[in-house]
């Protein structure tokens, strides 16, 4: 089919001209930060309306890149930049800015302030690098939007996280930018080297002579300074608890994406004897910083701690799943994290609520949710959807990834399956203690409780997780 | 016969804005810094019109104007007029005199237009004492306290050190028979048995240029003495002659030094490295601003010799692509400084900045675009200037000097990151004066040339390669 127009670059032009909306929208003296609050969240619904237009174009039967752009940037050397998207790009996509959508409105309350111009420009920026990192379908252009992704995501951490200590902020700027750099060398290397910066052509590198070693070497510590894997695993903790903010809470939650993204696109079909030596050895890390985080977070009495815990073990179990290469694993990583995703953001954005709805009243959490029925059910379908009950795309593939994991290794299963129970009852603990009736049971308070287009887009993600279970890929069957 | 001189317009219009500024200054009775402004901007335009209409005619063989040299002129008068513009606007707040400033940085820009072309060693011998004195002259504060005054000597003394080392150079030179023009000193080293001590001349004749450049571990007296002046005077140091020593230095080792390449390039090689160290590490422990972007300059700097201490057509054109990139990021910041006030003074505290992006949302915005295009976070210029220095060591197979520049931008990014952390994520402390209307519009073409160069970088980088052809 010929579409007249660049859907896919489109899809990462339109935040920057929300951008550029936001830069001249007018402050309402009586409603302050209402303005850009609006053009945020309308840029967001007309990328997602884009996206669905994408679907009803796409070939679901094929596997590789469609709708592929090249823009030749520079000529000397000779620089392109390639864009396509596959189903398991367009589903992250969606989830992405599903996830964004939660965030703003749990958010909304911080929004209408004066001067909140910044936050709007920033999460528009970031929105656009993010979708643009996942329709990169060559290494340069990988390279560009992993790092132009730094500048967003330092600014909306420092400027809006109300992270106290400087010295986190400035260890998240100092990991992600070396990560970043590494990434640089690892693609001009690879560039000197096979004269072109293809996805192939890492694939017919292997780790034999030194520059080989220095490429692959790159290329793994770039992805993974984002991912919370020893040695990179404190300071995204240490951004996670720290972080006040739902919708930044939620960004920083899709860091890590952008590096098991990285090793999911960039690592080749089978691994060579002294590359399979490797990838065991970094297995082993990745089961330890799992076991290590489920432990912290099964002790942690605060609940985003816990979420973190959560979110970082599943991310681990991803990226160990990413090294077995089996031609259904990128499907299976696909559908889980879509609704990974979706959950992710829907239990950071409720546990905001529950506590600012708590401290407004003057209560304690302990048994909150009793007084918010339609919260106390969204609250507990979206953690028992987290912890795989059959209520979305994570039960039946995280079942196939685990199985996977242990026909790898039955020791790494093993400890995959620890991991994942101690931050499952860490997450059911909390939503018990929140739904704790206790001696006294708390009355019930629909002021409280889940209003307008809030309970809607819940009730949304509720809907968009169900159909994940049950029929998949029902969006691109539109 | 007068039309055999046009090619030498560009310098008998600066001669004559010199003169008509000297007349205005002894005659003219209502004279601010405005009136010399726009004398210079007059003068300055028909000398940047003339390099170009005559960028490839010569009158004498000692003075070549290739495409090359006028490529480097035209960047030299369009940076100082725009830096002109700047500085007037800071001597109309301060309620300064400027005749002298513009006087002694015309001087500058004439000695830098004549060393570009010149293809003589008689000329150099004049030329580095020349912009020595100017330099001190300009900075030096007539009663500007014991500071400036220890820290200008300190400078002026290391000048004449450095000029008499020159000196010395080319008397060696002459003495033994080279002569003093490009192609005899080239076609002596050529055809002479190149020993130690002809490899020491060469040193000696390229050392004043690292000198003034500001590269290490030679750029302390510079640094002090620059970083003590006014605003207006430490920017044109520290922006207007810089491609002005770098096209020198390449002109050097590109003709009469070029067969004794071999015995300088571990010299130009050891100062990039000692200047990305210096100013990465000088650069995070400063406060002051001017000193914390004087070490940043080093820092740049220091890239730039390393890429020509491979001097190859693909070095050399990486080198001059990134230092045009640094210069027009650095000009930017410079402006977002001048726009910096605080009741009446203009701030040169880091801390003085807390919070100001609450109140100058602009020009913080502009901070953070520059610094992190210093930083070459794509896709900002700076990208593409360190895009190009990369590729280009990469593939003629020099891993360990990249390396080597990533890890020293790290530390570098420690720098940055204090500005951005000062300007945004720390709370205001004081409030800021408005700036003048002519900083905005200044920030605004500089910032929209970086984003229409980052779509269509090719647009820039194919057509300097072209010129620099000229240069080998």
């Amino acid at each position: 089919m010929n579409i007249p127009v660049a859907l896919p670059s489109l899809l990462i032009i339109l935040p920057f001209l929300g951008v550029l909306f936001s830069l001249f929208s007018q402050e309402d003296e009586n409603h302050p930060g209402r303005n850009i609050y609006n053009v945020v969240v309308f840029t967001v619904i007309a990328n997602i309306v884009l996206l669905f237009r994408i679907f009803m174009v796409m070939d679901v039967t094929k596997s590789s890149l469609q709708l592929m752009e090249k823009f030749n940037w520079l000529e000397q050397p000779d620089i392109n930049l390639i864009l396509g998207i596959d189903i398991f790009s367009g589903l992250l996509i969606l989830a992405v800015h599903v996830a964004l959508l939660a965030g703003l409105a749990a958010s909304r309350e911080i929004w209408y302030r004066p001067k909140n111009k910044s936050l709007g420009v920033f999460i528009l920026v970031f929105l656009g690098l993010l979708t643009g990192f996942l329709l990169a379908a060559d290494i340069f252009s990988f390279y560009l939007f992993f790092e132009a992704l730094l500048l967003p995501a330092l600014m909306l951490t420092g400027m809006f996280g109300g992270i106290k200590k400087n010295g986190v902020v400035y260890r998240f700027f100092i990991y992600n930018f070396l990560g970043a750099l590494c990434l640089l060398a690892g693609t001009m290397m690879l560039f000197a080297e096979q004269g072109d910066a293809s996805l192939a052509s890492l694939h017919k590198i292997d780790i034999k002579t030194l520059k080989e070693y220095f490429i692959w070497g790159a290329f793994f510590i770039a992805f993974l300074s984002r991912i919370p894997v020893w040695p990179f695993h404190s300071y995204l903790a240490a951004v996670a608890s720290g972080v006040k903010n739902p919708l930044l809470f939620i960004i920083n939650n899709l860091l890590p994406l952008t590096g098991i993204y990285g090793f999911i696109r960039f690592l080749p079909k089978s691994f060579s004897d002294t590359m399979l030596y490797w990838v065991v050895g970094l297995e082993i890390i990745g089961v330890i910083t799992m076991a290590f985080i489920a432990l912290i977070g099964f002790i942690n009495k605060e609940s985003r701690y816990k979420l973190f815990a959560y979110v970082s073990v599943c991310y681990i179990m991803y990226l160990l799943s990413a090294f077995s290469k089996s031609p259904m694993a990128l499907y299976n990583i696909g559908f889980s994290f879509f609704a990974f995703i979706l959950v992710t953001s829907a239990l950071a954005a409720l546990l905001w609520k529950i506590s600012q709805k708590a401290e407004e009243s003057d209560v304690e959490t302990l048994g909150y949710l009793n007084r918010v029925p339609r919260l106390r059910f969204i609250y507990g379908f979206m953690t028992f959807a987290a912890v795989g009950l059959p209520f979305s795309a994570l039960f039946l593939n995280n079942f196939l990834i685990i199985g996977r994991l242990f026909k790898n290794g039955a020791y790494t299963g093993l400890i995959v399956v620890f991991s994942l129970l101690l931050v499952y009852v860490s997450l059911l603990g909390d939503y018990f203690r929140l739904s704790h009736a206790g001696e006294t049971p708390q009355e019930r308070h629909d002021e409280e409780d889940l209003q307008g287009g809030y309970r809607v887009l819940m009730w949304l993600l509720v809907i968009l997780l169900l159909m994940s279970f049950i029929r998949p890929l029902w969006l691109l069957e539109l | 016969m007068l039309l055999k001189f046009l090619p030498l317009l560009p310098e008998i219009s600066l001669v004559m804005m010199l003169i008509t500024m000297f007349f205005v200054q002894l005659f003219r009775e209502n004279k601010t810094p405005k009136t010399f402004f726009s004398l210079s901007k007059y003068f300055l335009a028909v000398s940047l019109l003339s390099a170009v209409v005559f960028y490839n005619k010569s009158i004498f063989p000692q003075f070549e104007n290739t495409s090359f040299t006028s490529l480097m002129k035209v960047i030299v008068y369009l940076l100082a007029g725009v830096w002109f513009f700047l500085s007037y606007k800071w001597f109309l707040n301060m309620n300064q005199e400027a005749f002298k400033y513009y006087f002694m940085a015309g001087i500058f820009i004439l000695l830098a237009s004549v060393g570009i072309s010149c293809r003589n060693f008689a000329w150099f011998a004049f030329l580095v004492p020349g912009l020595v004195l100017c330099a001190f002259l300009m900075g030096k504060e007539d009663g500007g306290g014991e500071d400036n005054g220890k820290d200008a000597y300190s400078f002026f003394y290391a000048g004449v050190f450095f000029s008499l080392l020159n000196l010395a150079g080319i008397w060696l030179l002459y003495k033994n028979g080279a002569g003093l023009g490009f192609d005899s000193v080239q076609a002596y080293f050529d055809a002479a048995v190149r020993d130690k001590t002809q490899c020491f001349w060469a040193v000696l004749l390229l050392l004043p240029w690292l000198f003034l450049a500001g590269g290490a571990p030679f750029q302390m007296p510079m640094l002090n003495f620059s970083s003590k002046a006014v605003l207006p005077v430490y920017g044109f140091l520290n922006l207007v002659p810089q491609i002005f020593y770098w096209a020198v230095v390449i002109n050097l080792l590109a003709g009469p030094l070029k067969p004794v390449q071999g015995a300088l390039m571990p010299v130009l090689a050891a100062t990039a490295y000692l200047s990305m160290l210096w100013g990465a590490l000088g650069a995070g422990a400063e406060n002051n601003l001017q000193r914390l972007f004087g070490f940043n300059n080093l820092f740049h700097c220091g890239v730039i010799f390393l890429c020509l201490s491979f001097f190859d057509q693909g070095s050399v054109s990486a080198a001059i692509i990134y230092g045009i990139i640094f210069l027009l990021t650095s000009l930017g910041v410079y402006t977002a400084v001048l726009g910096c006030k605080s009741k009446g003074e203009y701030l040169s505290d880091l801390d003085a900045l807390r919070g100001m992006a609450q109140e100058k949302p602009y020009i913080s915005a502009a901070f953070l675009i520059l610094l992190f295009s210093f930083l070459g976070n794509p896709p900002l210029l700076g990208f593409i200037g360190l895009l190009g220095i990369v590729d280009n060591l990469f593939a003629s197979g020099n891993f360990y000097p990249v390396f080597a520049v990533l890890c020293m931008l790290c530390l570098l990014a420690h720098a940055y990151l204090r500005i951005i952390q000062t300007i945004y994520f720390a709370q205001k402390q004081s409030l800021f004066d408005r700036a003048d209307k002519g900083i905005y519009i200044s920030l605004m073409f500089n910032l929209l040339l970086i984003v229409f160069a980052i779509l269509k970088p090719r647009l820039v980088i194919n057509d300097i390669n072209l010129i620099l052809s000229a240069v080998f």
